[in-house]
């Protein structure tokens, strides 16, 4: 167990292989609460936006209209060619705070060559197996879904053909 | 290579189960639901923010993320002390970026708890109020530079014994925070180490003053896991919360970090700590559970001027609150 100290700070060190992907291993993309719409599709419910309290010690700007923060979905790609991968989120009163947010929270280290910040309630989910993954044979879509061995030796029974060896391209045409 | 066309196909039914769909659906009753939810959940299985739960999850989730944000916000606090005091200019960067970090992860553990319910102004509420805990190890005052080595070194190993343990927690957005977390404390704990070999290559002064830190850390670090607990009694263990008792946590760390304080010349302040080949355990002093109890109520040495630290700033940060959420309005 001794030397297992020294691996537990290399796996960290690692991180770009570790941590991060740790941040999207849900296939998940929304961290809340939901409701189901009549056909499935899952709305994300917000949980109500936060409404932010004007704090203790008394505002500078009395009368000045109180707005809402909420939360911004953010996503990552780790270099470039990777897919965007779902790495947490902010809150934020408006789309430039969360942007500016995200940047602070999830490339502070420079592990992130682009991300997407998302208002969580502009995502749409539909995570409703029975549309994503009907119980009907759908074999038909996938290369699996047709064997025709015992049908291709028929066909070429019936043809007098035998079958063709590895790497024979045929008979030349003529 | 295979001949595609010798394949035979593979058309299982579709089973929901494996393809992570909730068996407790809302058809059922609540009994139905909670047995179901829990044998997904003994069975390694996630839970994610949208799905059904139970209360006592819920509670014991949001309770447990809370306390671990808590920490992380006040953690910071010990160590901000030392920023305008660092060594080098090299040390204060490492430092200030230490701290920022510390932030962050508070950040995202504020927002995990969030989203289960809980406004992050309740919970600043409460902790300012003392009615939610932080770690006892961020009761106590930092005297020394060596403290700082001590505390981003061993509280940070401590602490990082318990969380990557937490990886693998049950609730998904928990564990996937954890595994971002776990990857930036490692440059602390490297940070820390440094700090301190640093100081034991130095002069007599400098290598007293880690063994100074040391003597005083060690007792809060044996209490920072908690005391035994019956394994088949915790609860955040049987929700897989969490995956370790407090016991197995503090073995983890005497066995990884004994020898390498040992190495630096540093004696432990404790003549019972030995490793017992029969037990295959550390033995070591019981620690100080009164102690570990006073100090996480907020009686601790620096409990109550860390809280007022944090209700001033509040109050002073309350017009950026106020600015970011007003209405944009012409500059003339």
């Amino acid at each position: 167990m001794t030397d297992n100290g020294e691996r537990m700070i290399d796996e960290g060190e690692r991180g770009t292989d570790n941590g991060e992907r740790g941040t999207d291993n849900g296939d998940h993309t929304t961290d809340n609460g939901g409701h189901t719409t009549d056909n499935g599709e899952r709305m994300i419910d917000e949980g109500g936006p936060v409404v932010a309290d004007p704090g203790i010690g008394s505002s500078d700007q009395p009368g000045e209209p109180a707005g809402t923060l909420e939360p911004y979905e953010v996503f990552r790609q780790e270099k470039d060619g990777d897919p965007m991968r779902h790495g947490g989120n902010v809150m934020a009163p408006d789309a430039e705070l969360a942007l500016h947010y995200a940047r602070e929270m999830f490339s502070r280290r420079g592990e992130s060559t682009r991300l997407w910040v998302v208002r969580r309630a502009d995502i749409r989910v539909i995570e409703d197996l029975d549309l994503l993954q009907p119980p009907l044979d759908r074999s038909f879509k996938k290369p699996g879904g047709y064997v025709m061995r015992d049908k291709l030796t028929a066909a070429r029974d019936r043809a007098g053909m035998a079958k063709p060896k590895a790497r024979d391209r045929g008979t030349p045409l003529v | 290579m295979t001949d595609p066309l010798a394949l035979e196909p593979v058309l299982t039914p579709r089973d929901h189960a494996d393809s992570g769909a909730r068996p407790w659906n809302e058809d059922l009753s609540h009994d139905e639901r909670f047995t179901l939810f829990e044998a997904h959940v003994r069975a390694s299985g996630k839970i994610e923010p949208n799905d059904w739960m139970p209360d006592e999850y819920r509670t014991a989730v949001l309770r447990f993320v809370e306390m671990h944000a808590n920490s992380e916000l006040m953690g910071v606090l010990p160590e901000r002390e030392w920023i305008m005091r660092a060594p080098t200019l090299k040390r204060k960067l490492a430092l200030t970026a230490k701290v920022q970090d510390e932030v962050g992860h508070a950040q995202l553990l504020y927002r995990v708890a969030e989203d289960l319910g809980k406004p992050r102004e309740a919970m600043f509420d409460d902790l300012l109020a003392g009615r939610t805990k932080f770690h006892n190890v961020f009761h106590y005052p930092t005297r020394t530079w060596a403290d700082i080595g001590i505390i981003a070194w061993l509280v940070d190993a401590a602490a990082i014994v318990a969380q990557q343990a937490l990886r693998d927690s049950s609730y998904g957005p928990y564990a996937r925070t954890m595994q971002k977390i776990c990857w930036e404390e490692s440059v602390h704990i490297m940070h820390g180490r440094d700090v301190v070999v640093t100081l034991m290559t130095g002069s007599d002064t400098q290598r007293a003053m880690v063994q100074e830190a040391l003597d005083r850390w060690w007792g809060p670090l044996m209490q920072m896991h908690g005391p035994r607990s019956d394994r088949t009694k915790d609860r955040d263990l049987h929700w897989r919360i969490k995956a370790k008792t407090s016991e197995e946590l503090r073995q983890e760390f005497l066995t990884i970090y004994v020898p390498r304080i040992l190495e630096l010349g540093l004696v432990i302040p404790d003549r019972e700590l030995a490793f017992d080949d029969a037990t295959g355990e550390w033995r070591y002093t019981d620690p100080d559970w009164t102690e570990l109890r006073t100090v996480v109520t907020n009686h601790g040495p620096m409990s109550e001027e860390r809280l007022e630290f944090r209700r001033m700033n509040r109050a002073a940060t309350a017009w950026v609150r106020t600015a970011i959420l007003a209405e944009p309005r012409a500059v003339a």
